[in-house]
């Protein structure tokens, strides 16, 4: 009898396909974290990568992918932040949709958010999800338990329990944790289980009834407002309880991590074996930050050397309060796009680490919940299928962010952030990648998504950069022609 | 002398405490119980929050040693008239008791009650303060147990947050020569414990080294307007609570009462051989009757079991 009480480790799951094998020629494979940055033929081999170059011994009558020619292959991304609605909102999105968007968006992993219904607050519903994700999910599935009992932010929810089920992190994401006596005790308790939280920034005192950001065009268009300080005020806060919580840990010794999971270590038929020992994961990670204001306290935090991380959205980062004037529903998110100086400053830390990853808090909704009044329509726009295209389009295209930055900040930095190990293009490692044609222009029209709502802030929108193939967990999960849509 | 806080007594103060009390033990197994060591004199308990084991024991241990004993409760005394712990204190000192044991729900009680009466004050439990005679007799048990206590790891296992006893063992056991470990989840252990040095583990694999382990009650009663520390007693339970196949050969389990079966222990082994729930209260009246001896012997001149 297993007598440990130790927590077991983190699940992701997605359906098992049996390992491939295959070649992929004159491709530019690029994972310059691990040092790779070469053009050559890449040949995949039971799974895994078996190597890449020139005159490559491949075996007999190996299928070749021979109509990927040119393109990029990028390790697999990884999403911190999406919202799959199951269970109990698949109108909106399911485990079979949500993980093919992921997959045509180039990830190989997406962590799905608690505030499903019932919410994902114990044991038995997170394990459901996962099983669930066994059997229908392309790409892996993470799922997220909460950090409240219902979301209500009174008391913890079981997070022992939910650990024991394999959730990746905590989060109440939806909502703040107002309680600060509540985010103290949920960062106690979680320490040894290695899994961070992950933490909603929003004082609902100042963003009641707001529809967007609260400034200049707020004032134009007479639209209720949300100030920058909704984000940063409660910011500030939780800073100041991170670093009261990392002395005291530090004091009392030991460390932070718990057992480490690998996103390249998942097989597809939910078992999860322990990777390399990670650095130990984030005290809080901070999701979709939106505000100049936040980026500063960030930095300084940073800095000092809290332990602490941070997402930004691709909306965050390429959209702004202007764009409002036309009343899209589909711009209306929460936290609210912000105004040009919050988006320079945004992508300023994104580039220079400040911001650690991409997350795309990706929120399906039904056109019934979109197609009314902007003041009544629900906050939230899915990400999964355009975060690359997009980013490479409005950052790398015009200089204001490396390719390199971009695609560490999509892969390896969610795993760090999460304890996972990184997908990376390297002999002997599990096939995650994806081949993506940096040039093939496409327009943003519902008819390209796979997903099962289409409130895409992008919508309309001509990007350049598609992704082609998404290998996850050494086979091929989704393809998809040149120019076909 | 007043006992308030296990600090208040050296390890020789509790040596010798440990000979009277070798003495006590012996005459509770006599058919005849009781000595006439304190008679005339006069022991007031005043106790302030339920209790059944610190109060029977406190109460039988004046009457074994021929005090006059009287017993002031919450629900029976002018406390529930609106009545000021200074008050009760005061109207009890008109007496002129010699002892006064007093339990009391909040930290500090028992010293303050120093202030307004010149009896010995023993502090038998002030909320999450002290529980010292707790800390003795626990101490006391290990002694008849182990014979003695240099080189002794006890791992006090649960509420550390909310328990008197925890506070009281820690640093009374420590005093003599005892490692002690806390072990729990972090929510349960005291901010600022690490300061005072004991190593502090969040799973039951720490109990792997350990000669003891001393388990705590979890004390709900005690957690008003705080967010509770722990989620619910089933993941408590689930995680922390202890079962027979999670102690190993050799260890012994201690409790100070009262348990909850089902929650920090199972059922089964509340009631096993390696448990010393028991040996504990048996040790408790020998302990408490020294103490009662030992506030007053200043004043006495016969030798106690005599």
């Amino acid at each position: 009898m297993d007598t440990s009480t130790r927590p077991s480790a983190p699940k992701l799951t997605c359906r098992a396909a049996p390992p491939e094998t295959f070649v992929i020629p004159s491709v530019h494979l690029f994972d310059p974290q691990h040092g790779v940055d070469l053009v050559g033929d890449l040949l995949v081999e039971e799974g895994k990568i078996a190597g890449w170059g020139d005159a490559l011994r491949a075996p007999e009558k190996v299928e070749i992918l021979d109509d990927l020619a040119g393109c990029w292959v990028f390790p697999g991304f990884v999403d911190p932040h999406a919202h799959l609605r199951t269970p109990g909102h698949e109108y909106k999105e399911d485990l079979t949709s949500g993980p093919l968007a992921a997959a045509a968006g180039g990830y190989v992993a997406v962590v799905a958010m608690a505030n499903t219904d019932p919410v994902a607050d114990c044991g038995p519903v997170a394990a459901w999800i996962l099983d669930e994700a066994a059997r229908e999910a392309v790409v892996r599935v993470g799922q997220v338990g909460a950090v409240s009992r219902g979301l209500k932010g009174e008391e913890l929810a079981e997070i022992r329990e939910l650990a024991d089920a394999g959730v990746v992190a905590f989060s109440d994401d939806g909502r703040p944790i107002a309680d600060a006596d509540l985010l103290l005790q949920a960062l106690r308790y979680t320490r040894g289980i290695g899994r961070p939280l992950l933490i909603h920034l929003e004082n609902r005192s100042l963003s009641v009834d707001g529809v967007m950001h609260e400034g200049r065009w707020s004032a134009r268009l007479g639209l209720r407002g949300v100030p920058a300080a909704c984000e940063s005020g409660p910011l500030a806060r939780d800073l100041e309880i991170v670093r009261y919580v990392d002395a005291e840990q530090k004091r009392q010794g030991g460390t932070r991590g718990g057992v480490v999971a690998g996103v390249a270590a998942a097989s597809g038929g939910g078992a999860v074996s322990s990777g390399p020992p990670a650095a130990a994961v984030p005290l809080i990670h901070f999701q979709h930050l939106s505000a100049a204001a936040s980026v500063r306290l960030v930095r300084q935090a940073k800095a000092e050397g809290l332990p602490i991380t941070v997402e930004a959205t691709p909306h965050h980062l390429l959209l702004t309060d202007e764009l409002l004037t036309g009343f899209d529903q589909n711009l209306k998110v929460n936290p609210p796009i912000r105004s040009a100086e919050d988006r320079a400053a945004l992508v300023a830390a994104l580039a220079d680490g400040t911001v650690d990853c991409i997350g795309t808090d990706h929120a399906p909704h039904a056109p019934q919940e979109k197609e009314v009044p902007i003041e009544d329509a629900l906050f939230g726009t899915t990400g999964l299928e355009t975060a690359f295209a997009a980013l490479h389009t409005g950052l790398v295209l015009t200089g204001q962010l490396s390719l390199e930055r971009l695609v560490e900040a999509m892969s390896g930095a969610p795993c760090r952030v999460l304890g996972l190990a990184e997908p990376r293009l390297e002999e002997g490692a599990p096939a995650d990648f994806c081949v993506v044609d940096l040039e093939e222009r496409w327009r943003v029209a519902p008819e390209t998504l796979r997903g099962k709502s289409r409130n895409c802030a992008f919508l309309g929108e001509t990007l350049t950069g598609r992704v082609r193939l998404t290998v996850a967990d050494g086979a091929r999960r989704f393809a998809r022609a040149r120019g076909e849509d | 002398m007043h006992l308030i806080s296990i600090d208040d007594l050296t390890a020789a103060d509790i040596d010798n405490l440990f000979r009277l009390s070798d003495g006590f033990l012996e005459v509770a197994s006599r058919s005849i119980k009781k000595v006439p060591t304190l008679r005339g004199r006069t022991i007031v308990n005043v106790f302030m929050e339920p209790s059944t084991r610190t109060q029977s024991s406190f109460e039988l241990a004046g009457k074994r040693l021929s005090a006059d004993v009287i017993n002031i409760k919450e629900s029976s005394s002018s406390v529930s008239k609106g009545e000021s712990l200074k008050d009760t204190i005061l109207t009890l000192e008109s007496y002129r008791p010699d002892i006064m044991v007093m339990r009391h729900p909040r930290v500090g009680a028992s010293r303050m009650a120093t202030r307004y009466t010149d009896a010995s004050v023993v502090n038998a439990g002030d909320g999450t303060g002290e529980h010292p005679t707790q800390c003795l007799l626990d101490l006391y048990s290990l002694r008849r147990v182990y014979g003695e206590f240099e080189g002794l790891r006890v791992a006090i296992v649960g509420d550390v947050l909310r328990s008197r006893v925890a506070r009281s063992d820690l640093f009374g056991f420590r005093k003599m020569g005892i490692e002690v470990s806390l072990v729990g989840p972090p929510t349960l252990m005291p901010p600022g414990i690490e300061y005072w040095g004991a190593p502090i583990h969040h799973d039951l694999d720490a109990l792997e080294d350990v000669d003891v382990i001393y388990l705590l009650r979890m004390q709900l009663e005690r957690a008003k307007g705080k967010v509770p520390p722990v989620p619910s007693l089933r993941e408590y339970s689930r995680v922390w609570g202890l079962s027979p196949y999670r102690v190993k050969a050799g260890q012994r389990v201690m409790h100070p009462g009262p348990i909850n079966r089902g929650v920090e222990l199972s059922a089964d082994l509340a009631d096993d051989d390696r448990s010393l729930i028991l040996h504990q209260v048996e040790s408790g009246l020998a302990v408490r009757m020294a103490i009662l001896y030992q506030c007053l012997a200043g004043s006495l001149s016969e030798e106690p079991t005599g």
